[in-house]
């Protein structure tokens, strides 16, 4: 395979397109690919350029000065440092950080469980599992109203608690700060538990099923199963749907908005409806994008952290291919050595 | 002018207008001009008809046109011809336009020298010049774009019909929501989007929007063509404070009004005239029962109407404490602890809420809780009106359409109580021997020319602000069920279809409301002013800090604000913003007198 490889690679510099004239083919692939990289470049870098350069500034669009004339209003890092200080900012980090743990951890639980369950083959299996994917396909505007009308004081929701319990309930899950917190969370549980428990459906779906039945057969229980078996096949998976979670989790906009507006007082006001209010309520697109970058420094350091653990899965994996591959290369010689035994008998 | 009559065949004439077989000479243009002065003053002394003087008078390009107002004549540009005939067949005699064709239409023609009439005319010519342009484009709210295309009553056409009709001018219009309005011009202010020719803003976004250059000041626009805002017949009910709050900012004017969210105090009538229900409140507080005049009569009258257990449950206070919508009610009861209003701001810009009337204000509205319906955090307009309609509510301040929208309404007014609904003005505080009541007024759609748009659009734009503006046709659009703009000219509050639509008795009772309003803060930043007195009054709602915690905290964010702002540029604004407050205050015990508005058509 190596000298395969080897070979590839002695030969690439060489290699020459006749239908591009001749053109060397490493050259022509950048060709083909230049513009698809410059438009990506446009949307990612631009928009990032100017959050940066209009991070130095305490630019406004009603200051009356373009953007492009946003060094009128140069402060260099003041924006930063007026954030980093800001008690409102690291109220809202911790908010957003709190929403995020609790949402895909609550998620991948449900998630997980709900695809154990659906995972064996039963009469009206795809029913049951369409039935589980709904929420996933409403649009977020629409459940958000939905749980707003909810939750309610004289909603539905406290309506089926008077109902069970004595007396009449009026909980009040949006105006109370310390439960309207709790209640913003249960709708993004609600509506993004579907797609933790379809990946997951696809991971244990899977599953080599010898090894599962090999550990029935030598009588592991469900707990050994899950501890020793499924969670460490399922690891690499389990990783990633918590990374992509993560990332929709810190960003909780829509359910907020529409349950609280990030109140009451600032009781909801994660990150995301800090820089909308910031944005759009007070027009500090300068203070907003300095904190925009922060966020993306965070985030960023954050996601390293939690990738670094697919990468040594990742390598766990291949390690264990090279080991089989080792392993049936040195069989390999022993198998035939029984075959041409054989034959003699 | 003489291109205009000389090249034009009579088939492109616009309805109305008459085609000239001679083009005009400068010697006759001056002739006609005096003729036309000579005319006016005739009939400005009673010499001489109104028909001389709108009809007869030939075109003058020296003269001003003739004006309702006290606004000086304009020396820059001629007036619009004034020998310009009936523009329809129907008109009533002396009208130059307006809708015809059903009972009562005469009411909203005007004659040529009216705000209406003068930027129709205007309009006329400025397209037999080419100087206008076949089709404005109005930003709207979705809310209110049905007034302007949904012909009422039977027999009418549409508001832009007309228009079109008169002017040849199409409107076409592309819609905003409330929640994206505010987004959407900041990033039309941000990339000079010139797509549109009319900006809809509210009150409190003026300050940004004309600082960012979206709004084109219009002062040489209404210098031209004289609207009658501050006319005691056709303009606004609340005189010169109101036309100030509505269409300044720094002492220009940005734009034309086209709503009034002024508060009346909305009560069930049947509730507080019960000879049953006076005798037990005179029981209770040795006092007879009346709609209180002040913030601690309406804190007795809204706990003797709080009656949670009742086979229909009933709630003293309905006022709207929800966020966003909520923060307007602080507003109220700080701006009347002083008279003859307490400033938001200090002169030099700092913040004067840090004192014992802004911490009164939020404990009272802490206080306040207990005699609403549960949930009321979180219920906005909408929510209060159906609290009314179900009869779960006694009063509570709110949008002048209550009475227009809850009485009949088999979605709003369940319990049938609709029709008992009745308005006051919003309750006060006696100071100096001087009962100063400040209803509050919020959000509040207004028009603006679009700075970005094509210059040469922007007078056919303004001009088209002027007439939609304008008292007659203001009126047959605020009556139109189609949308939510209210009423605020004098002429409206005594016309018989307005009054058919709100009732008679609050749309009486708005003319004693209009000019005590409080402004709201319309200085740059007014929606983060607003804001940061929200979340604060939510804090204390939920008991997250205390009132004295969140005047402090309130002051320290305006400061802030303003600091961001610009605190010479918010300085300069407030002085503008200080002649938005009214000036009327009034005698302890002494009843307004209210106009009881005919429903009748004549």
């Amino acid at each position: 395979m190596e000298a395969h490889n080897s070979q590839i690679e002695a030969r690439q510099p060489h290699s020459r397109l006749p239908g591009f004239g001749g053109r060397d083919e490493k050259r022509v692939a950048k060709l083909l690919v230049a513009p698809g990289q410059l438009l990506l470049a446009f949307i990612v870098l631009f928009p990032a350029g100017v959050a940066i350069y209009i991070g130095f500034t305490g630019w406004s669009p009603t200051s009356g000065d373009d953007f492009w004339h946003a060094y009128r209003h140069w402060h260099w890092f003041d924006g930063y440092w007026e954030a980093l200080t800001s008690v409102t900012f690291w109220e809202a980090m911790w908010r957003t950080v709190l929403i995020t743990v609790v949402c895909v951890t609550v998620e991948a639980v449900l998630g997980f469980a709900l695809a154990m369950l659906l995972v064996k083959n039963f009469r009206g299996r795809g029913l049951v599992t369409v039935f589980f994917l709904l929420p996933m396909m409403v649009v977020p505007a629409v459940s958000g109203f939905i749980f707003f009308m909810l939750y309610q004081v004289d909603g539905p929701v406290n309506g089926a608690l008077s109902a069970i319990l004595p007396g009449v309930v009026q909980i009040e899950w949006l105006q109370n700060a310390n439960v309207a917190i709790w209640t913003v969370m249960t709708v993004d549980i609600w509506q993004w538990t579907p797609l933790m428990f379809l990946i997951f459906l696809s991971g244990l779906a899977a599953l080599p099923e010898d090894q599962v039945n090999q550990a029935r057969i030598l009588g592991a229980g469900f707990w050994q199963q899950l501890r020793y078996l499924t969670l460490p096949m399922m690891k690499l998976i389990i990783l990633i749907a918590l990374i992509i979670r993560g990332l929709e989790a810190f960003k909780m906009f829509d359910p907020i908005y529409l349950l609280t507006r990030g109140g009451p007082g600032e009781a909801t006001t994660n990150i995301s409806i800090f820089l909308f209010d910031e944005t759009s309520v007070a027009t500090r697109w300068g203070y907003a994008s300095s904190v925009a970058i922060l966020v993306l420094i965070f985030v960023s350091i954050a996601g390293y952290w939690a990738i670094r653990p697919i990468e040594r899965a990742q390598e766990e994996t291949l390690e264990e291919l090279a080991g089989a591959e080792a392993r049936a290369a040195g069989a390999g010689p022993r198998i035939e050595e029984a075959i041409e035994a054989e034959a003699q008998i | 002018m003489r291109q205009r009559y000389g090249r034009r065949s009579a088939k492109s004439l616009l309805p109305g207008e008459e085609l000239l077989e001679k083009p005009i000479t400068r010697k006759q243009l001056v002739a006609g001009a005096g003729a036309g002065s000579l005319a006016l003053l005739l009939a400005a002394c009673g010499g001489g008809s109104d028909e001389a003087a709108t009809t007869e008078a030939p075109p003058a390009e020296t003269e001003a046109p003739p004006s309702e107002t006290e606004a000086p004549p304009s020396e820059t540009e001629a007036p619009p011809p004034s020998d310009e005939a009936p523009l329809k067949d129907g008109l009533a005699e002396g009208m130059y336009g307006g809708p015809v064709g059903w009972p009562g239409a005469e009411r909203y023609q005007y004659p040529l020298d009216s705000q209406e009439g003068r930027a129709i005319s205007t309009l006329r010519a400025l397209r037999q010049d080419g100087k206008a342009p076949d089709k404005l484009i109005v930003q709207v709210q979705n809310f209110a774009r049905p007034q302007f295309e949904q012909a009422f009553p039977k027999g009418a056409i549409s508001h832009v019909a007309l228009f079109e009709e008169e002017t040849g001018i199409k409107i076409e219009f592309v819609e905003t929501e409330p929640a994206s309005e505010y987004p959407d011009n900041l990033q039309a202010a941000a990339t000079k989007n010139g797509s549109f020719d009319l900006v809809t803003c509210a009150i409190e976004e003026m300050g940004d929007f004309a600082e960012a250059g979206l709004l084109r000041p219009l002062d040489d626009f209404v210098e031209k063509h004289q609207p009658q805002w501050l006319d005691p017949e056709w303009g606004y009910a609340g005189g010169e404070p109101f036309v100030t709050l509505f269409t300044k900012y720094k002492g220009s004017t940005y734009a034309v009004a086209a709503d009034n969210d002024t508060q009346p105090y909305f009560y069930r009538s049947d509730l507080l005239e019960s000879p049953e229900e006076q005798a037990a409140f005179a029981d209770k507080y040795g006092r007879p029962l009346e709609f209180p005049l002040t913030w601690e009569d309406h804190d007795q009258v809204a706990e003797f109407f709080t009656r949670p257990n009742a086979d229909v449950p009933l709630y003293g206070d309905v006022n709207t404490l929800a966020p966003f919508w909520g923060a307007v009610k602080w507003n109220e009861r700080f701006v009347s602890a002083a008279n003859p209003n307490l400033l938001y701001f200090n002169d030099d810009g700092s913040a004067n809420v840090n004192n014992d009337a802004g911490v009164r204000a939020f404990a009272e509205l802490l206080n306040s809780v207990k005699y609403h319906a549960p949930g009321s955090l979180e219920k906005d307009w909408f929510a209060q009106y159906q609290l009314m309609g179900s009869g779960n509510g006694f009063m509570g301040g709110a949008f002048s359409n209550q009475s227009k929208l809850v009485p009949g309404n088999p979605d709003l007014d369940t319990a049938g109580v609709g029709q008992y609904i009745k308005s006051d003005v919003t309750p006060g505080r006696v100071l100096d021997g001087a009962l100063i009541r400040r209803p509050v007024i919020f959000f509040n759609i207004s028009y603006g020319v679009n700075a970005f748009a094509d210059p040469s659009r922007h007078e056919a734009a303004y001009l088209f602000l002027q007439w939609l503006g304008g008292a007659r046709v203001y009126t047959w659009l605020t009556f139109n069920p189609g949308g939510y703009q209210d009423p605020f000219h004098v002429y409206t509050l005594s016309d018989p279809y307005t009054a058919q639509s709100y009732k008679p008795q609050p749309l009486g009772e708005f003319a004693n409301i209009i000019p005590r309003t409080a402004p709201p803060i319309t200085l740059k930043g007014g929606g983060a002013y607003r804001d940061s007195l929200s979340e604060e009054l939510q804090k204390v709602l939920t008991n997250q800090q205390s009132p004295e915690q969140a005047a402090a905290a309130l002051e320290k964010r305006w400061n802030k604000i303003t600091e961001d702002q610009g605190v010479e540029i918010q300085v300069e604004a407030f002085k503008t913003l200080k002649e938005a407050y009214p000036t009327v205050v009034d005698t302890p015990g002494e009843q307004l007198p209210v106009t009881e508005v005919s429903t009748e058509i004549a």
